[in-house]
């Protein structure tokens, strides 16, 4: 008939010499079967980077708008918790950096308690993430019918401290409208960000115990490496989050 | 001939009997066929909208329902027709199926995560449909802010829900289309041997990857302004509701492509098929797919002429929106140039082929006088609108999914379907589809509104003309279920490839095994190899 | 895209089965070099750099990202696929963000609109309306 098939199998039969355990059936061999994964992975990651980056056009679409409101908002965030955070993230970076590395040299030990060690570092951030939220809703900067821009300061004043007053080209009825715009995008983005942190986690503890099981070897370690892309993805996102929510303007 | 074919012993079918063995496969065919009948039911629900839309419109008067519920009526035909049928229908049923056999692999590189997507499929369907037992959504389908977030009483939240997990169904089927097709082909399966409906499949893949994340943070953001009070969209607070609109659409309209590219890449087949014919400038055709695709998102805002964008970037965005036509034309004109000279039959997949050629080219056509920003100016939100995409998804989309699942039905099922009641089916269709949607363009340029339940006497005509088409139409869609079902256990058995196809999924036995070939196929020559061909094997008298 | 090979290609071509080994010394670099980075983006940050102060910001953060996909992800030892892969989302990230500019920096535009008497008045004279969303 038409278009001519050899039917010519590279390897007649498939089940003659040992394959790895891990090997999937409908996979001629490990190589074909981790790229496959490592390519998948990437396209998962790809779609992150649209998912987030429709969150970041708004933000430049706002701060370009009402400059002043998030330069105002971005100072009520405090710098300690966000710095230490952010190297928090990047130190759970390395730890992951290395326990894939660990996997790969077939170190059982060391994979699992770079992995634990990941986990507790995301943990302290989420941590902190808990006390910075904390702040927010107690001096009623969640965005919403509570939502109130001056009881930050009328707080400080009553308590005593010196309320440091910046020339703004908005009235603070303006910025109370306004700056809700910050508080939105800057919940959502650490919001979904937490989420993916804590899904994160939620992976990684079923690595662990993967990895604890001796799952891996160094022919086969794709589950630690891919939660590995997806935990150095999230700190990616961190990177860009912390400059544009905590620094939007401190030098005056 | 007929008499020596019988149903193979060993197929998928047969491999595991049982509900669980259903539901727990990893079989690309079997989670084909179950996301076969899911869409099929949305698109029975999705159907009777539309019938109590065509209902309410036969009279000029707002007298079957009133306003709010006409509201409910046609968002729901929206929401379930374009994200829970047409946007599954083609790849998660025909290239589920079809992809794995057509490049030589014996699966989808994640099949797991196959049978995942469709259960979030089915999760984010509980939603949407819980939202419509709760008493529906009135928004549209295109929940444009800030109505949908701080007006409508209706329930946005879980609809808007539904539609956000049924975006990852889509993401991972198209995520695993993507590595399949790098990573599986049989030895020999070189790019430019595939299947045009696999580069087809590869383009719609990649618009799922890169445009559905986008609608996802979208409702996201109407979810945090719905629930939590946040105000990223709310004027009130200095939102734009028409970022809202640049978000929804950067998805929204790359995603008529996901619908209509597998529909083009079906006509392809069945185009060269059915001519027995090499398609005409194959590597065209193929990078038009890929072209379609990447046009299809530098035109998003033409949905927003007079929405209050700015005037420049609507001149912009109009010219680039006619770029989007020459690749399509390009589609089209090879499509002509293969039937030219071509051993051409008249099968009923074919049938269909005709009908979408034609109606995608008026459906383009219209595309055209819509992006032309001084026309859409009058034109925008009439019914010249709604007769415009429904060419494309309806007239395209659907008759190009009809087509593919009658041209693989024997591969499907090994069984053939009666060809003088398909043949009826595809021509009702054609008529009833052109009797609803043409005279739809002519109300529209008089200036009949979408989206309202009444509309002056002088337009009762032309709306009893379109009701009635719709009619027919359903009569069309309700025939094929009839004997598509009959042909299961009454149908001549198919055979291998009773349409003489070329392509390597007709190599294997229909149905195929669960490994699709009994040993690795490898490849030796180009797609579409017709110069050999004996004489066509139909199995009509 | 052609030549790209096609699997089952049992001895051939088998090149990431173990992957890229980099050594410790270069993840504790990058570490370092990241944390440095940081400390210098707070810095900069606290210095009036007028229009400036964005444009540093995001180029260390780029720079930062970069060193992450490049050694802690491994890019740098991936397939042309993995790196295009990356190009592409970028690309449409761009797509995204700059369409929608064209939008947003033109709304403000003084129209232009023909002249409606003979001595040359314009018809409604629009001033660029300032930012009073």
């Amino acid at each position: 008939m038409s278009n001519t098939v050899a039917h010519a199998d590279p390897h007649a039969h498939p089940h003659a010499h040992a394959h790895h355990p891990a090997l999937q059936h409908h996979f001629d061999t490990m190589s074909q079967q981790k790229e496959a994964a490592v390519i998948g992975m990437w396209v998962f990651l790809l779609t992150e980077i649209l998912f987030f980056g429709g969150l970041f056009v708004a933000y430049m679409i706002y701060r370009v708008w009402y400059f002043d409101a998030f330069a105002e908002a971005s100072r009520r965030l405090s710098l300690f918790w966000g710095g230490l955070n952010t190297a928090v993230l990047i130190g759970s970076s390395l730890t992951m950096a290395l326990a894939v590395r660990a996997a790969q040299t077939n170190n059982r030990k060391w994979t699992v308690n770079w992995l634990v060690l990941t986990m507790l570092l995301g943990c302290v951030f989420l941590g902190v993430k808990v006390i910075e939220y904390e702040d927010k809703f107690a001096n009623y900067e969640v965005p919403g019918a509570n939502y109130n821009w001056v009881y930050h300061e009328q707080h400080a004043a009553a308590e005593g401290h010196a309320v440091e007053h910046r020339p703004l080209s908005q009235t603070p009825e303006q910025l109370q409208r306004t700056t809700q715009l910050y508080f939105s995008l800057y919940f959502t983005m650490t919001g979904l960000h937490a989420l993916h942190m804590i899904i994160g986690v939620g992976l990684m503890l079923v690595i662990t115990w993967m990895a604890w099981k001796g799952k891996f070897d160094a022919e086969y370690y794709t589950p630690v490496e891919m939660s590995g892309l997806y935990w150095h993805f999230v700190d990616i996102v961190w990177i860009f989050l912390f400059p544009l929510l905590y620094l939007v303007e401190r030098h005056t | 001939m007929l008499d020596t074919l019988k149903i193979p012993e060993r197929h998928y079918l047969n491999n595991g009997h049982g509900l669980a063995s259903w539901l727990l496969t990893k079989d690309h065919k079997r989670i084909a066929i179950m996301y076969l009948i899911s869409i099929s039911v949305m698109f029975l629900l999705g159907g009777l909208f539309a019938m109590f839309i065509r209902l309410e419109l036969a009279t000029p008067q707002g007298d079957f329902v009133n306003a709010d519920t006409y509201n409910k009526f046609f968002t729901l035909h929206g929401v379930i027709m374009v994200f829970f049928f047409l946007i599954p229908s083609i790849p998660a049923v025909l290239g589920n199926f079809l992809i794995p056999p057509m490049i030589g692999a014996k699966d989808l590189a994640f099949p797991r995560i196959n049978l995942l997507s469709l259960y979030i499929y089915w999760l984010g369907g509980v939603f949407t449909l819980a939202a419509m037992v709760m008493g529906g959504v009135d928004t549209g389908w295109t929940f444009y802010t800030p109505y949908s977030a701080t007006a409508t009483n209706t329930h946005v939240i879980p609809t808007a829900l539904g539609i956000f997990i049924a975006g990852f169904s889509s993401i991972l089927t198209g995520l695993n289309f993507i590595v399949t097709i790098h990573r599986m082909r049989a030895p020999g399966m070189t790019w430019f041997r595939l299947p045009l409906f696999v580069w087809a499949h590869y383009a719609t893949s990649l618009v799922q990857v890169l445009g559905t994340p986008v609608i996802a943070i979208t409702i996201v953001m109407l979810f945090v302004e719905n629930a939590f009070g946040f105000g990223i969209f709310d004027p009130a607070r200095g939102g734009d509701p028409v970022l809202f609109q640049h978000l929804f659409w950067f998805y929204s309209h790359p995603a008529v492509y996901i619908m209509i590219l597998p529909a083009l890449g079906v006509i392809s087949e069945l185009i060269s098929t059915f001519s027995k014919k090499m398609i005409f400038g194959y590597s065209f055709v193929a990078f038009s797919s890929l072209a379609i695709a990447v046009f299809g998102f530098i035109v998003w805002a033409h949905h927003m002429f007079v929405a209050g964008m700015s005037t420049y970037s609507a001149m912009v965005f109009s010219f680039l929106s006619f770029s989007v036509a020459i690749p399509s034309a390009v589609k089209v004109f090879n499509w002509t140039a293969t039937l030219y000279k071509g051993a051409i039959s008249f099968e009923t997949p074919m049938l269909y082929a005709y009908g979408f050629m034609g109606l995608f080219l008026i459906g383009g056509l219209t595309g055209l006088f819509l992006a032309t920003l001084g026309m859409d100016i009058h034109l925008h939100d009439t019914y010249f609108v709604v007769a415009h995409f429904h060419y494309i998804m309806v007239g395209g989309a659907i008759m190009g999914y009809l087509g593919g699942l009658h041209f693989w039905w024997p591969k499907m099922t090994g069984r053939m379907y009666s060809e003088f009641f398909s043949r009826i089916a595809a021509i009702l269709v054609f008529v009833g589809f052109n009797l609803t949607f043409f005279p739809q363009f002519v109300v529209g340029y008089l200036g009949m509104p979408r989206r309202y339940h009444s509309y002056p006497d002088e337009m009762q005509v032309l709306n009893v003309m379109s009701s009635a088409g719709a009619s027919v139409l359903g009569l069309g869609y309700a025939l094929p279920v009839i004997y598509l079902l009959y042909s299961l256990k009454k149908g001549a058995v198919a055979g291998p490839n009773p349409f003489a196809a070329s392509g390597l999924e007709w190599h294997t036995q229909s149905p195929p095994l669960t490994e699709n070939f009994i040993e690795v196929p490898e490849v030796v020559s180009e797609p579409y190899e017709y110069e050999h061909a004996v004489a066509k094997e139909s199995h009509l008298v | 895209m052609a030549s790209e090979h096609a699997h089952a290609h049992p001895h051939g071509h088998a090149p990431h089965t173990h992957g890229h080994i980099s050594p410790i010394s270069l993840y504790i670099t990058i570490f370092l070099a990241l944390m440095v980075l940081t400390g210098v983006t707070v810095g900069a940050a606290y210095v009036d750099l007028g229009q400036f102060n964005f444009l540093v910001a995001m180029i260390i953060a780029v720079f930062k990202a970069s060193l992450v996909v490049w050694y802690f992800m491994h890019v740098k030892y991936q397939s042309h696929l993995t790196k295009l892969t990356v190009a592409t989302g970028l690309f449409f990230l761009a797509i995204l963000l700059g369409m929608m500019l064209i939008d947003y920096t033109s709304r403000d535009f003084t129209p232009m609109l023909p002249p409606t008497s003979p001595d040359g008045v314009i018809g409604t004279p629009t001033t660029a309306a300032p930012a009073q969303h």
